[in-house]
């Protein structure tokens, strides 16, 4: 009876102040909204385990390229040959790779997101098939005949959900391959999300040169088995290929054993502890403003709550009667804050199938989604809110001498005691807030001028198959391929009249990287621990693409198996390896292919930026004629005519008529394929951009309310500065001087600022490019916001007559 | 005007608006107080003693009339004029002492000298230390107001009135928050300081305490109602002031 009474009469209260109770509860929502958000986004991308048993003791084996790169999931079948030879403490469970497939059915072919798994792989995962079985040890042997597994998915998309599917044969890469099972609806997100899956097949490979394929190994850590242990095992072997072939290995080259749940996310590990800090940091404001707000809320009210005491209710009484009356307020903001929450995530979504409709890449098992746990997460940032910020005050309030407060006499020691309380709040607050302005100020511009550099391409009206298509067995001869590409540019510019073809082995902004030596450095047995970014292209690939000739000339039809084997490199590459020097002319050696082809330059062309902060953006690109090269994959690209709109059906058609079992795979407009690669960053911009707004936001009503409270506080001591003679400027300049001080302590928060930015330089390399403009605009927006929020209620208090200043209560 | 009026009010009213209705706190009030004077000014609750105060100390201004200070008219100055009038020709002594917490007693003191340009630090000190001198609490000068007892610290808000050596002292009920020896204490040192020519006008409700003034004023609903001198002016007192 006694809580119904109370909470009566703190309902009432609230409802009396709504403005108070709005602010208070939007406080709460944006700091809970936030925090929960951010812990989906962490728990998704690296908390979240796989869904197998036991799981947590398994690991990816992964490499970085040198002492100094971040480690990699895919090695090459070399590196895996050798450890599971030579590294027998670790329990290989194998590995997976991706492998597309081409599946032919009638007068359809249809490209799936193909992947090749070990069968102790996929029977570890201890998922039971839906339909068939799951592969077997001598299913991965090259002498057993080609089976598959299907996605739930493909088997309903593209064999109608027929139960009789197993043991039937399916055209996969223009041969007969016979399904043999069908796995459940939810299996292949945990690694990827593969619309069908064959046996992995590695060959018993003499040297790195014999094979280009490269595996995403898994081991499971046994009883008592430590993974550093581990990983010094496998260094001494990697050590030890990177010593038997020291052009294609940098001698830094080394294993790193990651969690297997974080197998594709351990790179983004140090974005997501950046934007958990920056989310602490708000939540902390969040709570040091609601905090304030009650402690002034309950000052105002110590005469009342004195009363209380006097009339017989005790001091954890009267702590419940503040504690519901924030209760309720918090509890509004924790059902904002969880709405908000939901709708990041579902931002987050929209962002997500944006780039799964572009890159065709499947769903991800690290996408995050609200879980009926997140409803306790959020409730557990609430409730830390309510308590730090409620308990203390009330606590303070509760234990002030109700006798004294009745009689209106404190001798000015609660005064003394809540200014320097309200001094610490204030100081505490501008720190926090200038750490995460003037983190979340440098991301953004780093980022914006990572996303803003001039690519290098025209891309108006072109159009890319985002996926290799790769040659079969009927394609063994070069020649056969050169006029499989002769055919394919012909029945498309037949198809789509005035476009233009060309062909690569890699998207424009994403070359390969191959080992190299050059010329220069003949001699130097490090030279070989080059590895350069690499694209064969046919001739109109500079025209097509508007990459422009500095010097030399590009590649031609002379260009081919029969001429000197050439090479066109860029500005980048010529300034980096040969600086003042004319290239033309100079070699570099290409260490994987099997003859160790030496190129001669002929041509220097203009610069392609990379995607951002590509690690080996500044190396620059070596181009190859498709003509001497002759790979085995390639991706086209096609300049539409300005009329033209959609042409994929026509793209589609002309490489069907062509060969029915090589398509084009994933047709997209160059610039859509650009912003879905690049998606992240623009995204990362506006979350941290929401996380400045919403610290900034909270900074001034924070500081706006503690000062406004500090001034009312003060506002009798106006009056008797003014009764004894003070001018208005006077009075007002004694805040302003206050102000001052806390500005000052705002450099304490830039200096902290600035010393936390490089722990974030590894997620992004530049992010002190701006350092300069970044502090002083904090600077300045500190400044703007300390002072506002001293003029403003100074002016008020100034603005009274003496006399009414003295009386103000 | 007669030279020897340190305050001369004409025809002063005193209106108070709130959304709901005004109040008229002083009406027509018409009082001069002479060079010297020990004036008391006495009434019921609300009957607008204060607001006589607070309009002659520049503290508020009046809705209408005129006020002459030292034979000059203060009436509509400019803010940062009266304040000047407040800080050199005004002191006052509050009820509640209104001494500001985080500052010693000497600072307290030494507070509107500091608005002050003319006098160096020294000088300040001076003065200062004189002021304490004078109500008999240098000793206290380093404690801070809640490290005082209630006559201890009007004590030192009368010597913040006294330091500037103002032409009138304005004593708001001074002995309002003290027991009857400390107010007994902050009574005689007003008697010892008119004795030495200070000009006082104390509101207050107590008569035995308006009875120790020369000139007793009564206020009812914003009128004065009786204005009766008690005894003669010192001419000792007003020559040593001059």
């Amino acid at each position: 009876m006694n809580f119904w009474f109370d909470l009566k009469y703190a309902w009432r209260l609230l409802l009396k102040s709504k403005g108070y109770s709005l602010i208070c509860a939007s406080v709460v929502a944006l700091s809970v909204g936030l925090a929960v958000w951010t812990y989906t986004l962490a728990y998704s991308q690296v908390l979240k385990p796989l869904p197998f048993p036991g799981s947590e003791r398994w690991y990816s084996v992964q490499i970085a390229a040198d002492a100094a790169a971040r480690p990699r999931p895919s090695i090459d079948a070399y590196t895996w040959q050798e450890l599971l030879k030579r590294n027998r403490s670790a329990d290989h469970l194998g590995a997976f790779a991706r492998q597309p497939a081409v599946l032919s059915e009638g007068q359809a072919t249809t490209s799936l997101r193909g992947g090749a798994i070990s069968p102790r792989l996929l029977t570890a995962a201890g998922v039971a098939p839906l339909l068939g079985r799951v592969f077997e040890e001598t299913d991965g042997k090259s002498e057993a005949g080609a089976v598959a597994i299907l996605s739930f998915g493909t088997w309903q998309q593209y064999f109608a959900g027929d139960p009789n599917i197993v043991g039937k044969t399916a055209r996969i890469d223009a041969e007969p391959v016979q399904i043999i099972g069908v796995m459940p609806k939810e299996f292949f997100a945990a690694f990827e999300d593969f619309e069908i899956l064959r046996p992995l097949q590695v060959p018993n490979l003499a040297s790195p040169q014999e094979s280009a394929m490269t595996v995403y190994p898994l081991i499971v850590l046994r009883e008592n088995q430590e993974p550093a242990a581990i990983a010094n095992e496998m260094k001494l072997v990697v050590d030890d290929v990177n010593g038997d072939y020291p052009k294609l290995f940098n001698s830094g080259r080394h294993v790193a054993l990651i969690p297997a749940s974080r197998i594709f996310t351990h790179g983004v590990t140090p974005i997501i502890t950046m934007m958990s800090l920056m989310a602490a940091g708000v939540l902390l404001l969040g709570c040091l403003n609601i905090s304030m707000v009650f402690l002034a809320r309950l000052l105002e009210r110590s005469r009342e709550l004195a009363l209380r005491n006097a009339l017989g209710a005790s001091r954890p009484r009267l702590l419940r009667q503040c504690l519901l009356e924030s209760g309720l307020v918090v509890l509004a903001g924790l059902v904002g804050g969880y709405v908000l929450a939901f709708l990041g995530v579902e931002w987050t979504h929209t962002i997500n199938r944006f780039g799964q409709r572009i890159l065709a890449d499947g769903a991800s098992g690290n996408l995050p989604v609200m879980r009926p746990v997140d409803i306790v997460t959020a409730v557990i940032f609430a409730t830390t809110i309510w308590l730090l910020s409620t308990l203390i005050p009330a606590w303070r309030v509760t234990r002030q001498d109700a006798a004294v407060v009745l009689a209106g006499s404190g001798k000015g020691a609660n005064v003394r005691g809540s200014n320097r309380t309200v001094g610490l709040l204030v100081g505490l607050q501008v720190v926090v807030s200038c750490i995460v302005l003037v983190t979340c100020g440098n991301v953004v511009l780093g980022i914006h001028k990572e996303v803003s550099k001039p690519a290098g391409l025209n891309t108006a009206q072109v159009m890319l198959s985002t996926y290799p298509t790769v040659f079969d067995a009927r394609f063994s001869e070069t020649s056969q391929r050169q006029r499989y590409w002769e055919n394919l540019a012909a029945a498309i510019r037949s198809k789509v009249p005035g476009s233009e073809v060309a062909f690569t082995t890699a998207a424009p902004t994403r070359p390969a990287r191959v080992a190299a030596s050059i010329e220069t450095r003949q001699g130097d047995d490090k030279q070989g621990a080059l590895t350069l970014p690499l694209t064969v292209v046919s001739e109109n690939y500079f025209h097509l693409l508007d990459i422009r000739l500095r010097s030399g000339r590009l590649f031609d039809s002379t260009d081919n198996s029969e001429s000197l084997k050439v090479a066109v490199i860029d500005e980048q590459m010529a300034a980096r390896y040969w600086p003042d020097q004319n290239v033309l002319g100079k070699r570099i050696q290409l260490n994987a292919t099997k003859n160790r082809d030496w190129l001669t330059i002929i041509g220097v062309v203009s610069n392609v930026a990379g995607v951002p902060y590509r690690q080996d953006a500044n190396l620059g690109t070596i181009y190859q004629p498709l003509r001497q090269a002759v790979p085995s994959a390639f991706q086209v690209l096609v300049k539409l005519p300005q009329t033209a709109t959609d042409s994929r059906v026509a793209l589609r058609a002309a490489a069907f008529a062509v060969d029915r079992d090589l398509p084009l795979h994933n047709l997209q407009m160059f610039d859509d394929y650009l912003a879905a690669v690049n998606l992240s960053y623009p995204a990362m911009v506006r979350v941290f951009i929401v996380i400045a707004l919403i610290t900034a936001t909270l900074a001034a009503s924070g500081l706006f309310g503690l000062i406004s409270r500090s001034v009312a506080q003060r506002t009798q001591e106006v009056g008797i500065r003014r009764a004894l003679g003070a001018t208005a400027w006077r009075a007002t300049s004694m805040f302003l001087r206050q102000g001052a001080l806390y500005l000052t302590v705002a450099f304490i928060g830039l200096g902290l600022g600035v010393m936390v930015l490089p722990l974030f330089s590894r997620a992004f390399p530049n992010i002190l490019d701006h350092v300069i403009p970044v502090t002083l605009g904090v600077v300045l927006l500190m400044a703007a916001v300390i002072s506002t929020a001293s003029y403003w209620p100074t002016r008020r208090a100034v603005a009274l007559e003496p006399g009414d200043a003295l009386r103000y209560e | 005007m007669n030279s020897q009026h340190v305050i001369d009010l004409q025809g002063i009213r005193k209106i108070f608006y709130t959304e709901a209705m005004e109040t008229s706190a002083l009406d027509d009030v018409d009082l001069t107080i002479d060079r010297g004077e020990y004036v008391s000014v006495s009434g019921p609750s609300g009957c607008g003693k204060s607001t006589l105060l607070s309009v002659m100390g520049l503290l508020n201004s009046s809705t209408d009339g005129r006020y002459f200070l030292n034979g000059a008219e203060v009436t509509g100055l400019p803010a940062a004029e009266q304040a000047r009038v407040r800080n050199r020709d005004i002191g006052f002594i509050f009820q509640a002492f209104n001494l500001i917490a985080e500052m010693s007693a000497f600072e307290n003191v030494e507070l509107p000298l500091t608005f002050r340009n003319d006098l160096t630090r020294k000088q300040r000190r001076e003065l200062v230390m004189a002021a304490l001198e004078q109500v008999n609490i240098p000793e206290r000068q380093k404690h801070f107001p809640t490290q005082l007892s209630g006559g201890q610290q009007q004590r030192v808000a009368i010597a913040r009135a006294l330091v500037g050596k103002p032409k009138v002292l304005l004593a708001d009920e001074p002995t309002g928050n003290l027991d009857s020896k400390n107010a007994q204490l902050v009574m005689d040192l007003l008697d010892t300081l008119h004795d030495q020519g200070s000009t006082i006008v104390m509101v207050t409700h107590d008569p035995r305490f308006a009875e120790r003034a020369q000139r007793q004023v009564s206020l009812f609903d914003g009128k004065i109602v009786e204005d009766r001198r008690l005894r003669a002016v010192a001419p000792r007192a007003v020559a040593s002031h001059a």
